[in-house]
């Protein structure tokens, strides 16, 4: 009896300690095995994973920058107060620009680029698609030449040549529109870069591009483009291209200097010349400054704090001819010989603040001489007018971006003289990294 | 008085126009710079690109630096995909067919290492700032070095073969330190666990026998939420680690945060040549490194 009840003892104590014993050391096994097993796979993955590159074909981005936003100006006059073709420009939403990006290397010598626009025509809704952009540009090149030839926007300051997406504002600037229009100056043609062999970063420029065209504003234009925002309101005429004369030229001179590690500064100096739409003796100048100086110090988070202050003057002298229509006696048209006179400028300061933070002021200025047909008080693309934008930008990431932005505007053309806007937009870009230009 | 002022201008050209010593390296990081100048000595003219406390994640491609890229004979970078914000639009800028991809003047020294933590799954952005072929910052790794040095040697060699025997004497001396300092450094971190906020040790780690338990960043490359940082005093109270770890660029107030918040020590390990007055070369560097870590 005693016997089978130490027995039993031995069983009621001994089997759940035993128990416990080999189940601890079953898990350690199976920790051990787990470990083991996580260790060959890794080791496995890394002999058989790397090393085998991929064929890069093209390189695909998609951004995107959608606003909403109010103003006191209805969606019909926002159409011209807020006259660039990416800019807010609606009463709620506005989607300004859906960018496709696709970029490669086409073989040992090119390298192609090509831009898809697509965005909602603010007031139908109807979708628009642009070619925006579609180049190459040459790699190796002596001398240090750069080709680049293609459909493409002209190398005038510092806003026309970027992409929306790469402004810091979300509307670009009133005098860019006026003198390059909604989309800014672009078009088929070639461009030479030249790196001259300086100790400091310089740049020349020589391009030749169609001077007709919807986005070739200041030159010749196209016949809807006039209907829609005629230059100094004059008729159309259409001249075609007969010699080298009916081309659009362009020269630019970049200059870059580090001023320090941390500061660096650019300058240009742009000139466009060609003939334009108002007849056969029309002709366009525009010359134009810009300035940037970055102040980016070394021991940064993510790239900020920075400071950026950019500023671009430009003038349009626009030889408009004589024109003289009397097929319709009752509306005879007599327009004289003028030179249309518009200049501006617009200064920016963006400060990062924070990292994913930054805070911007940007003042505007343009005017002109020369009058419009009915009045240059009141063209909207030729009165006097000021504009001061305040900004606030967030960044996530590299990746999004989110801006709050209020226009205080003051132009002749506007009933009350003046107009307030809020802008608030958002910025998402996937796909492939694309580098910065600076 | 024209005379003179042309001949003024002349003149400062004349002196302007960069001297040319030997080899014109680029090199996009200090520590790369560092490397081909213990390799190449005087027989090459080395100008890097960014600056020791500068984030090379985010680096903007200035002007400047196409003006050195069109002049360079090599152009030697990181690789890993760490100057992709920058470096390609310096190379298509530069004109500079001697370094354009594929060309012998395109030194990418991460082909000469075995890369880690090279992601087995598709990865995404979602993710956070994943290298697709792996982490990038190796060069604080004795092991991947030796031979980072032997393919910038080779290069050299192949481009300025009359040079060739100075740089294979200079890369053979390198190697002697760098075995010597091996044994120097071997040991001395060996069981010490840390906590960093960026993937920026684990080559090393590797190496000399130390563990990262865990980051400060939640995705590499991303920002750490309040909530994150919370759990992460937490665990850190909980875990003991011998330091929380993070270099001068960033992460500095977090580290700070978490280091009073806990009690555990906090390091900015120096990172990269010159980031530290005294920093003038790799094994300097390496030596700061083990030292401020033990």
């Amino acid at each position: 009896m005693s016997y089978l009840l130490s027995i039993l003892f031995v069983f009621f104590f001994a089997f759940p300690a035993f128990a416990d014993d080999l189940g601890s050391r079953l898990k350690d096994i199976e920790k051990t095995l787990k470990s083991q097993q996580e260790l060959i796979d890794r080791l496995k993955a890394e002999k058989n994973g790397g090393g085998g590159g991929k064929l890069r074909l093209i390189d695909l981005s998609m951004d995107a920058l959608i606003a909403v936003g109010g103003s006191t100006e209805d969606d019909e006059s926002l159409q011209s107060l807020q006259g660039g073709g990416h800019d807010p420009r609606k009463r709620g939403f506005t989607v300004q620009n859906i960018e496709l990006s696709l970029s490669g290397a086409i073989d040992p010598y090119l390298m192609g680029e090509a831009h898809i626009i697509y965005f909602l025509d603010p007031l139908e809704g109807e979708t628009v698609v642009e070619l925006e952009e579609v180049f190459m540009t040459t790699i190796s090149l002596p001398y240090g030449l750069q080709l680049e030839a293609g459909h493409f926007f002209t190398e005038f300051g510092r806003i026309n040549p970027r992409h929306p997406h790469q402004w810091h504002w979300q509307d670009q600037p009133v005098i860019n529109t006026r003198l390059f229009g909604p989309d800014g100056m672009r078009g088929p043609g070639f461009r030479l870069g030249w790196l001259m062999p300086l100790p400091w970063f310089s740049e020349l420029h020589f391009g030749v591009q169609n001077a007709n065209g919807e986005t070739m504003a200041s030159f010749l234009a196209s016949d809807e483009f006039f209907g829609e925002r005629a230059i100094g309101g004059r008729p159309f005429v259409d001249r075609g291209v007969k010699t080298l004369k009916d081309l659009a030229y362009l020269l630019r001179l970049d200059n870059s200097l580090d001023l320090s590690d941390e500061v660096t500064a650019s300058m240009g100096l742009s000139a466009l010349y060609g003939p334009n739409a108002t007849g056969a003796q029309g002709e366009t100048l525009i010359y134009g400054a810009d300035l940037v100086v970055k102040w980016r110090p070394e021991g940064g988070v993510r790239g900020w704090p920075f400071l950026v202050w950019e500023t671009e003057v430009m003038k349009r002298d626009y030889k408009a001819a004589s024109f003289y229509d009397d097929s319709d006696p009752s509306d005879i048209i007599d327009l004289s010989e003028e030179t249309l006179k518009d200049w501006g400028l617009y200064t920016q300061l963006i400060y990062g603040f924070k990292p994913g933070w930054a805070a911007g002021l940007r003042y505007e200025y343009a005017t002109g001489s020369g009058e419009s047909v009915g009045g240059r008080a009141s063209d909207p693309f030729r009165d006097d007018r000021r504009r001061i934008s305040p900004l606030v930008t967030w960044m996530p990431t590299e990746f999004s971006r989110f801006r709050a932005q209020y226009n205080y505007d003051r132009a002749d053309h506007l009933n009350d003289k003046e107009a307030h806007s809020v802008w608030l937009g958002v910025e998402f870009m996937y796909g492939a990294h694309a580098a910065h230009s600076f | 008085m024209s005379k003179k002022i042309l001949f003024t201008i002349i003149m400062l050209f004349a002196l302007a126009a960069p001297a040319r010593a030997g080899v014109n390296i680029v090199a996009t990081l200090p520590w790369i710079g560092g490397m081909a100048k213990e390799i190449g000595k005087d027989k090459v003219s080395v100008t890097v690109l960014v600056k020791p406390n500068q984030d090379a994640h985010f680096v903007e491609a200035k002007p400047s630096m196409v003006l050195a890229a069109s002049r360079a004979d090599i152009l030697v970078y990181n690789g890993l995909d760490l100057e992709v914000g920058y470096l390609p639009l310096i190379i298509n800028s530069s004109r500079n067919p001697r370094i354009q991809a594929g060309e012998n003047g395109n030194l990418d020294c991460s082909k000469y290492i075995n890369a880690i933590e090279r992601p087995h799954t598709d990865i995404d952005r979602s993710m956070g700032d994943v290298h697709p072929f792996g982490n990038p910052h190796y060069h604080l790794s004795p092991s991947n070095m030796a031979s980072v040095a032997q393919g910038l040697t080779d290069t050299l060699a192949r481009l300025d073969s009359g040079n060739a025997g100075f740089y294979r004497a200079n890369l053979a001396s390198f190697n002697r330190t760098l075995e010597a300092k091996k044994k120097e450094w071997e040991g001395k971190l060996s069981g010490k666990r840390f906590i960093s906020f960026h993937k920026y040790f684990e080559y090393l780690a590797n190496d000399l026998g130390f563990r990262i338990t865990g980051y400060i960043e939640p995705k590499p490359g991303i920002p750490p939420s309040s909530g994150h940082m919370a759990r992460l005093a937490e665990m850190i109270a909980k875990d003991r680690p011998d330091a929380i770890l993070t270099t001068s660029y960033n992460g500095k107030k977090e580290v700070v945060f978490l280091s009073t918040k806990t009690g555990v020590k906090a390091i900015v390990v120096p990172h990269e040549i010159g980031c530290q007055e005294g920093i003038g070369d790799w094994f300097t560097l390496m030596d700061m490194v083990v030292e401020s870590l033990k």
